[in-house]
């Protein structure tokens, strides 16, 4: 009895991982770093990670494919083990998860980074075939290709529409960026093109500094509806490209909708979200306020003030490590601060930003006043110019510490 | 001087938790992992890992140095594009200790 308790105490705790994004890597990565002698699963379906983070730089056509695509050799290599399944089920009682190859890994401590899933049907008719005529784009991949595609075949003279979700979603200034960076695609190659977002939303991430630079790069080439001008998208026939609002329909030669969204399948049937769709946490440990032993990080969970970006998932992740280091010696965890910063390209070498810095509140991770906010909305060419720099090494320094 | 004066201002603010316990041991004990935790952020950007070098370097850059610039971001009186915004949501103590573990952080480490 004495011996098996102290091999017990002795055995290395184990810790699985579902999800290989920026949270997802982040962690199983950041905990091996904290206590090589924790043994870290991590749970993926796929073998290559396609990156959301500058996927609009490929769909305006500034950057090809390939710079998203990354793989999971380095991270292997600092000793965590992959398995490539997609996870179908937790069992929080025997703490054990099932992979759809029917192989079953038992943890100490659960992280539930799965990201998000798009809520088919809550726009009238946009499901899953409606996205094959209609992509969202909202998780890269093959979906990112097919806009770009619909955009190269779209005779000059077309009429793009983005169709943005309610808050709160995956990327909040990201529609904006696309939209940015399509009309700089149709300014340079279809001049007589236009954009137009219809949106579900009264007002968007960055709005003045977005809606300033489109005015003086793009005249008036983009038009956005928030929900108060017919913007709300609440139905679609995807065979004929029309998106239907409270008031107008729209034909599109190019529709990008964007659904509402919610935490991933996997974090839905294990009880970890609650009626929003999304997971609560415990706003110190990221632990789920639902399920004990199991952590919620990135898109999936409910993280307050903080936006559902890559960065704020890496940030979560790091923090989240130490936590659980901490929890599997016993220790109590440390209350901290995060920081969160999104840069987003409006045109080749005009970029801006949000930031922001976060503390644990009562209940959810609060935003502190005072810190944080947007670009000035009056700055030099060259301010821009910097950002656009800062926003391409961001990507380049996030991707080369999550997966190389 | 200018870097003397702004440490004569917070040195007093940081003696709650002395900078020296901190740098002599960032990774151990519970105010080490307390300020590991704290600078988690810094790493988002300003990573070892990388090999961009547009973010300035702040691994194991002198403590005095990373202070004088946090504080003057912090107080406006340094331009910056998002470090201005970011530094405000730190205290004066937090900026100190900051400092002192990137100080100690090896330049080349992975972090």
């Amino acid at each position: 009895m004495g011996a098996k308790g102290a091999s017990a105490r002795g055995a290395s705790a184990r810790v699985v991982v579902i999800g290989g994004g920026y949270a997802g890597a982040t962690v199983a990565r950041s905990l091996r770093a904290s206590d090589p002698s924790i043994d870290v699963t991590l749970i993926e379906p796929r073998r290559t990670f396609h990156s959301c983070p500058f996927s609009n730089l490929v769909i305006g056509g500034l950057q090809p494919f390939s710079v998203l695509c990354f793989g999971y050799d380095d991270i292997a290599a600092t000793g965590v083990r992959m398995v490539f399944e997609r996870a179908i089920r937790v069992d929080p009682v025997t703490k054990t998860v099932r992979t759809e190859g029917d192989l079953d890994f038992h943890y100490d401590r659960l992280v539930m980074a799965p990201g998000i899933e798009m809520i088919w049907n809550a726009i009238s008719g946009y499901n899953e075939a409606a996205a094959e005529l209609m992509p969202h784009a909202w998780q890269a991949g093959p979906q990112t290709l097919l806009l770009r595609k619909q955009l190269e075949d779209m005779p000059d003279g077309g009429v793009v529409v983005i169709a943005p979700p309610a808050n709160p979603f995956r990327c909040p200034p990201g529609p904006y960026e696309r939209a940015s960076l399509i009309a700089h695609y149709l300014k340079t190659n279809k001049p007589r093109s236009k954009l137009m977002i219809l949106d579900s939303k009264e007002y968007f991430s960055k709005q003045i500094l977005f809606q300033r630079a489109w005015t003086e790069i793009y005249g008036d080439l983009i038009e956005w509806h928030g929900i108060f001008d017919f913007g709300a998208v609440i139905a679609v026939r995807p065979l004929e490209r029309v998106l239907v609002t409270e008031s107008k329909e729209v034909r599109a030669d190019v529709a990008n909708v964007i659904p509402p969204q919610r935490a991933a399948r996997i974090a839905q049937i294990s009880g970890l979200a609650d009626e929003t769709g999304w997971c609560p946490i415990n706003p110190v440990t990221f632990e789920s306020s639902l399920q004990a032993g199991i952590h919620v990080l990135g898109d999936a969970s409910n993280a307050g003030a903080m936006p559902k970006s890559a960065f704020s998932a890496n940030a979560q992740a790091k923090v989240c490590a130490v936590q659980i280091a901490r929890l599997l010696k016993g220790k109590p965890p440390i209350r901290t601060k995060l920081a969160n910063t999104c840069y987003s390209l409006v045109a080749p070498g005009y970029g801006i930003s949000i930031a922001g810095v976060y503390e644990p509140g009562e209940v959810l991770i609060d935003s502190i006043k005072g810190a944080g906010g947007i670009s000035p909305i009056y700055a030099s060419a060259k301010f821009r110019r910097l950002e656009a720099d800062y926003g391409a090494s961001w990507y380049r320094t996030i991707t080369e510490q999550v997966f190389g | 001087m200018r870097t003397f004066r702004l440490l004569a201002l917070v040195l007093p603010l940081l003696l709650p938790t002395p900078p020296v316990e901190v740098a002599a041991a960032p990774q151990s004990g519970e105010s080490g992992a307390t300020i590991k935790l704290l600078a988690a952020s810094c790493s988002g950007c300003h990573a070892n890992a990388a090999s961009d070098d547009t973010f300035p370097e702040i691994n194991g850059r002198p403590a005095a140095e990373i202070q004088e610039a946090m504080l003057a971001f912090r107080a406006d009186e340094r331009k910056g594009t998002v470090m201005n915004r970011i530094a405000k949501g730190y205290s004066e103590t937090e900026i100190g200790a900051i400092a002192d573990y990137l100080a100690a952080l090896d330049e080349d480490a992975e972090d």
